[in-house]
């Protein structure tokens, strides 16, 4: 009998203590939530633990992971409200999405189209809309001329986009530049191939 | 464990070599950029702890912790992330060189709250973005979403 109540006893010890390993594991929570982006579609998350994987690829549906050893729950969609009373602080403060605009040069030289020099200022003008804004410029030619000319060209036109930017009193160190000569045209086309749509410099403001 | 032990080795001469050489490249290491900035951020890196502002340059291997404030991150790919309010994120690992074809993109989330939306790294190579939490970690393909660690 008093072996029994021992046995009873341990058991109980037992069961008490895995409760409160547990409660003490679970004290981490977990939640992620897919977003859909901007154009509306729907990426893809994998949620991964010990226990097993999660996969999430509607929009707003959320996981919670309660310790590093237990499968990610089943997925539940949020409300919107839920979402903001979460979230509110980081979905207002993100940073503006990366813009690239595209301008044009006359054939062989680092001279602009005049419809790309009409657009001058309009981009200027959006580089006001970026705190901290940061260029990245790459120049690019067709595939008239040879590779090595196209490489000096190519860089020619980057650098005079580049100083169009710096006369707006962005710093040095915030633009980059790069140049890629023929070998990455928006419009594939064979070598010696005159295309006006590869005479270009992409500026990505970000 | 020798040959790590050995890499590392040679990336520190790598490094102490590069900063005697150009000590005026330094910036170079930096990851991203703080674009929005609600209350106050820090930075940390060992015991240096660092208030951000706008501009401020966020390097590898950087702490980022907020208090009461919040802090949006543009990195270099055009990935962004923003960070609320009583969090810490440790960057971990970040590379973006289309060249060599080197892609990385890996943080840590300790606690708080934090929005992530996939820039050009997670559109070359999905499999080079990890997000991990101290109990889960997130494989992402191409997408934004939230996180949120609650607890110690």
């Amino acid at each position: 009998m008093t072996v029994r109540l021992e046995e009873a006893f341990a058991f109980c010890r037992y069961i008490v203590r895995r409760l409160l390993l547990r409660a003490r594991l679970s004290r981490t929570i977990y939640l992620v939530v897919l977003l859909p982006d901007k154009d509306g579609k729907i990426g893809v998350i994998e949620v991964h633990t010990k226990g097993g994987v999660q996969i999430i690829d509607q929009a707003n549906q959320s996981t919670q992971v309660a310790a590093a050893d237990s499968k990610p729950q089943t997925p539940a969609i949020l409300l919107k409200t839920e979402i903001v009373a979460g979230w509110g602080a980081v979905l207002r403060n993100m940073p503006l999405p990366p813009k690239t605009f595209i301008f044009y040069f006359q054939w062989d030289t680092d001279r602009l189209t005049p419809e790309s020099k009409a657009q001058i200022s309009a981009i200027m003008a959006e580089v006001e809309n970026y705190p901290a804004a940061e260029l990245l410029i790459v120049g690019h030619t067709d595939r008239a001329g040879t590779t090595r000319w196209n490489a000096g060209l190519s860089l020619r036109r980057a650098k005079t986009i580049e100083a169009l930017f710096m006369e707006t009193g962005l710093r040095h160190n915030l633009i980059e530049i790069e140049s890629h000569g023929e070998n990455n045209p928006l419009i594939s086309t064979a070598d010696g191939i005159r295309e006006p749509k590869n005479r270009r410099v992409e500026v990505t403001i970000r | 464990m020798g040959i790590i032990y050995a890499v590392r080795l040679r990336l520190g001469c790598l490094a102490f070599f590069l900063f005697m050489a150009a000590p005026a490249v330094a910036q170079d290491d930096g990851v991203a950029l703080v674009k929005v900035l609600e209350g106050s951020a820090f930075t940390i890196q060992g015991d240096d702890k660092q208030v951000l502002s706008v501009g401020s340059a966020i390097r590898r291997e950087d702490v980022v912790e907020t208090a009461s404030g919040t802090v949006g991150l543009t990195f270099k790919d055009g990935s962004r992330i923003s960070i609320g309010p009583n969090s810490r994120i440790e960057f971990k690992k970040f590379e973006f060189s289309s060249k060599e074809g080197k892609f990385a993109f890996f943080i840590s989330i300790i606690r708080g709250t934090m929005l992530y939306i996939s820039g050009i790294i997670a559109k070359l190579s999905p499999e080079a973005v990890k997000i991990e939490t101290p109990v889960a970690t997130v494989v992402v393909r191409g997408t934004r979403f939230l996180a949120k660690v609650e607890g110690d």
